[in-house]
């Protein structure tokens, strides 16, 4: 069984033969023609160990990168699916953003009202991240920007100049 | 070092599975999930790997080196006036975080890899680029803290021995290890070469690594039994008060350490290639190192404020320059 989740794609073997279920750390393919290593950078309440299937159709599967497949092998799934639904849960937790969501909003907005061509947009990200990681007020900062009626090129230039400037905190730089 | 490693994953390749220096690492983590592999290049230099995520939860493969035993040095790393300068790599990839390593941008794998064959590396060596009698630079902890992991490998005595028998051989071995336990005086012809920062740019950008009073403390062990001594000051990492905050640290290290004893001094700027940076940004966009702002010059991306930074180390080194020799690494 293939479950896609929102963080990994689970690849599930059932095998009534097992007393509990196990996460695969290696599994060898229609006679090792694909051996696959799933990196395994989770906590998990599971035994491990490597597994053999001797007829696997679905190859794609392991196109899937090393970080993002969880390969278990399961006495009944429906049963560990339930049991197991609060691990699951967490496995699908997102990852707290690098900028908070009034940030991010301000720094699209800013991008639109200064008519940023794309390479100023990288410029002007980059300061962005630059003044987040030295915990300017990055929010404070983009407001007024983001209310500027930008005329001409020569007027855009102008006002994204002095905002790296000031992003970057250059005056006090050394 | 070895004791805060919490390795939950060991891949070891299988023709090295008996091999003495696997089954003596493999002692240090008992609980340790082994998985046995055929080629660690099947692991190591697989695609859409998550360097970042590895990283943070690092297993550790055991490999057999058996090809590249050996490479010619950037020309991105001070060659200290060698033109034979090269390097190996015992060990790939780190234990430390340091935020401005320049790893992650050329390994697709964060897991830590070891070739527990040194033995056949200084082999390779010896009849490849030793048995030429011109003098050789060879770096053996780039890719690595080798030093500092030796109580993991025990490795060092064998680079030891080499350079005792090769006098046209410099070895540097690079670290921030915060213990220096050879007893025996080791060859002069081992520069044992000392990464140090202010300690508050290594709270900021050096994840994991031991504190610069502990480094200082093994260099003056070092120093004690008479081992070559290089201070590396690099890279130079802007902050908010630089000026104040370099010439502190050199005023701190000459407090502490006996300058008229060390080998050299070298200082230099964080640098890396306009290639390597791409990949550098694309794997960690949200680096610390990312707080300051870079230029491109012809061959390297480096700090705007890397000028400033050694106008400042060489004002406060000013006084030292007649009693040791400074390296200053600019373009």
């Amino acid at each position: 069984m293939i479950l896609k989740k929102k963080n990994y794609t689970y690849l599930i073997f059932e095998n009534p033969k097992l007393i509990e279920p196990y996460l695969i750390h290696k599994i060898g393919l229609n006679q090792h023609q694909i051996i696959y290593y799933p990196d395994i950078l989770f906590d998990h309440p599971f035994k491990e160990k490597a597994l053999e299937v001797l007829t696997f159709e679905n190859q794609a599967i392991f196109q899937t990168p090393p970080h993002q497949l969880v390969i278990l092998e399961v006495p009944h799934i429906a049963h560990f699916l339930e049991v197991h639904k609060t691990w699951l849960e967490t496995m699908d937790q997102a990852k707290d953003p690098f900028y908070t969501l009034a940030e991010r909003t301000v720094i699209d907005q800013s991008v639109k009202t200064l008519k940023l061509s794309v390479n100023q947009k990288i410029q002007f990200e980059k300061a962005c991240i630059a003044a987040k990681l030295r915990q300017m007020p990055l929010a404070t900062i983009l407001d007024p920007y983001t209310l500027m009626i930008i005329k001409n090129k020569f007027e855009r230039n102008q006002r994204l100049n002095q905002l790296l400037n000031q992003l970057y905190g250059e005056k006090n730089e050394n | 070092m070895v004791k805060k490693m919490k390795i939950k994953h060991i891949y070891i390749e299988e023709k090295i599975l008996n091999h003495t220096n696997t089954q003596e690492i493999l002692k240090h983590f008992k609980e340790a999930q082994k998985i046995i592999i055929a080629d660690y290049r099947d692991l190591f230099n697989r695609h859409q790997q998550n360097f970042m995520a590895q990283k943070a939860r690092q297993s550790l493969i055991l490999a057999a080196c058996t090809q590249d035993y050996y490479y010619k040095a950037s020309a991105n790393c001070e060659n200290y006036g060698h033109m034979r300068f090269y390097y190996t790599n015992v060990m790939m990839n780190c234990f430390y975080d340091c935020s401005y390593c320049y790893l992650k941008s050329i390994y697709n794998c964060g897991h830590f890899l070891i070739f527990v064959n040194n033995d056949a590396i200084i082999e390779q060596i010896e009849t490849n680029l030793l048995i030429d009698p011109s003098p050789l630079y060879l770096a053996i902890s780039y890719n690595s803290d080798f030093f500092a992991f030796d109580s993991l490998t025990h490795f060092i005595p064998s680079w030891l021995a080499l350079a005792g028998h090769y006098q046209n051989l410099t070895l540097e071995v690079k670290t921030k290890s915060p213990h220096f336990t050879l007893t025996k005086t080791p060859p002069k012809n081992v520069i044992f070469a000392w990464s140090l920062l202010p300690q508050s740019v290594i709270d900021q950008y050096e994840q994991h690594t031991p504190s610069l009073n502990h480094r200082i403390e093994a260099i003056n062990k070092a120093l004690k039994i008479g081992a070559t001594v290089r201070l590396s000051l690099e890279p130079l990492i802007p902050s908010e008060h630089s000026e104040q905050i370099y010439t502190d640290f050199i005023c701190d290290l000459r407090n502490q350490i006996d300058f008229s004893k060390v080998d050299s001094i070298n200082v230099g700027g964080f640098r890396i290639s306009a290639q390597q940076m791409k990949n550098f940004i694309k794997k960690d966009p949200y680096a610390p190192v990312f707080a300051w702002p870079f230029v491109r010059t012809q061959t390297t991306v480096r700090y705007k404020a890397e000028d400033t930074l050694l106008k400042i180390i060489k004002k406060a080194l000013e006084q030292d320059q007649k009693k040791t020799k400074i390296y200053f690494f600019d373009e």
